[in-house]
């Protein structure tokens, strides 16, 4: 839309910039505020008297919250690992028992695991609500908030395994976890707008759409970056590793659309039928692997090992994703059917 | 180490700085408190540098915190509701400056009469269109400060867009 007037508007907004001065005064200032310390607030002398700053003051509260946790918070601990966004239990799951879970795992691997589950699991429980006609804007802030903190944990786990040189269960959990969110995203917009709910259909679902947001990035931020390391170790020696990780990949890859593909053979289209736009999904996702694999292949014949290989890695997110559409859908019929009965 | 950071944010800082106080000035219609968002904006940025967040793009991370602070601005001395806030509309108001004010902000008539019309668009694509066409932003980057997808972004874009060029009285290839 080219339009000369429309240029010189703009031309004269992106005149509307800081002097010089105003410039360098506000960066001093960002630097200058480092040194501001946040003063401690001024002790009650009546302190002294209170039980709980003795626990604080001698140190005694690392030993004794824990205890007090456990003796008393079991059963509570126990009944919220159920809970939805809606519950009275659900900040103790999210805020204090699964903290403390990851707190305990000590490898990246274990932490970016454990991080990509609980966002998959966020997800699954936004489908629970929508299931039961409940997700509310509030419940899908919550979920919302819940799943860039996950994310941000992951991104960190995922940095400090790359650090590890752990290549392989790096590209296993991105690939989970963009297949999980871009799938779970799906589904929660095929129950919302069985719920009428999605109005707007071009603006889809904003948990749907934050979900596969983080997906994105995750996977653009540890595939560009293996390629750039790739590309700057690249050399004659590497090139033989590179083939036989690729063929290795290729075969896992294969493998698994082989699978997905007999299994969306099996099943009933009949049956299928109240499920049409999971089934329809699933085919696209499976499409959309094959696709993928043969671009490999015709990366891997010109000699481009490394865009070969993440084009392998995108045909396996596409499988995985396929593959939990299958499962949700039995999910959803069971859970249809019990509605039914 | 330290310095390390110090130069990545410097690159931002040099980069960005502009755009993050066009984006509050077209807003405020303030200079000095387009100035103290706009340090605000970067003082956080600092700040979650400093403490070894990752940012996974910076980009979008200060143009969330600047509409966040912009929207902050209006609560406390502006008076609006907080139900138009909450309304789900992705824009957010912009200060209706006098003529005089108006004129000392933007240093041309075209640029005026431009941010005029803008100012008339229909809730939800004045702020993609604005982002795309002053800030130079991406479709993907507008998404994820408005919250949106890319796909949502690009047609909202285009839709303001349309309406911008007929609304001045813009015709294609003039």
């Amino acid at each position: 839309m080219k339009n000369i007037k429309l240029e010189n508007g703009i031309k004269e907004l992106k005149g509307m910039v800081m002097t010089h001065e105003e410039k360098k005064r506000i960066f001093q200032n960002v630097m200058d505020s480092s040194s501001v310390k946040i003063q401690k607030p001024i002790r009650s002398p009546w302190m002294l008297f209170l039980f709980t700053n003795s626990i604080f003051e001698k140190r005694l509260a690392y030993f004794v919250i824990p205890l007090i946790i456990i003796l008393t918070s079991a059963g509570v601990v126990f009944a919220s690992e159920g809970s939805l966004p809606d519950g009275l239990l659900y900040p103790i799951k999210v805020k204090i028992v699964e903290p403390i879970k990851g707190a305990i795992l000590s490898s990246p691997e274990a932490k970016a695991r454990y991080e990509s589950n609980l966002a998959t699991k966020r997800l699954t429980e936004a489908e629970n609500l929508s299931d039961k006609g409940k997700l509310n804007l509030s419940n899908e802030r919550k979920i919302n908030q819940l799943l860039d903190n996950h994310t941000e944990a992951l991104n960190k786990a995922l940095n400090d395994l790359k650090k590890e040189e752990s290549r392989e269960q790096l590209d296993e959990i991105m690939t989970n976890f963009y297949a999980q969110m871009n799938a779970h995203s799906r589904v929660i917009e095929i129950l919302e707008e069985k719920n009428d709910k999605i109005d707007d259909k071009i603006n889809g679902n904003q948990l749907s759409n934050k979900a596969r947001m983080n997906a994105e990035n995750i996977k653009s931020n540890y595939k560009n970056k293996e390629e750039n390391k790739e590309s700057e170790s690249g050399d004659n020696k590497n090139e033989e590793k590179k083939l036989e990780k690729y063929n290795a990949k290729r075969q896992i890859v294969e493998d698994l659309i082989n699978k997905t593909s007999l299994n969306v053979n099996k099943i009933d289209k009949k049956e299928f039928k109240s499920e049409q736009n999971i089934f329809e999904d699933t085919n696209e996702t499976l499409k959309k692997a094959k696709d993928y694999l043969e671009q490999a292949d015709i990366k891997d014949k010109k000699g481009d090992q490394d865009e070969a290989y993440n084009n392998l890695i995108d045909s396996e997110g596409s499988i995985k994703e396929a593959e939990i559409f299958l499962k949700t859908r039995l999910k959803y019929q069971e859970s249809q059917n019990e509605k039914n009965h | 180490m330290k310095s390390d950071i110090k130069d990545a944010f410097k690159e931002i800082y040099e980069k960005e700085s502009d755009s993050i106080f066009r984006f509050c000035l077209s807003r405020i219609s303030d200079r000095e408190q387009a100035l103290d968002i706009t340090q605000e904006t970067f003082t956080r940025l600092w700040q979650s540098l400093k403490e070894g967040k990752e940012i996974l793009n910076y980009r979008a991370y200060i143009f969330t915190v600047t509409r966040r602070l912009i929207i902050d601005w209006y609560r406390k001395k502006k008076s609006i509701s907080f139900r138009d806030m909450e309304s789900g509309d992705d824009d957010i108001p912009y200060d209706p400056a006098d003529s005089q004010t108006f004129s000392r902000l933007i240093d041309g008539a075209e640029g005026r009469y431009l941010m005029t019309m803008m100012r008339e668009l229909p809730g939800g694509e004045k702020d993609p269109v604005y982002l795309r066409l002053v800030l130079d932003l991406s479709p993907g980057e507008i998404g994820e400060i408005l919250g949106i997808s890319t796909n949502a972004a690009s047609v909202r874009i285009n839709r303001g867009l349309s309406e911008l060029m007929k609304k001045a009285g813009y015709k294609k290839d003039e």
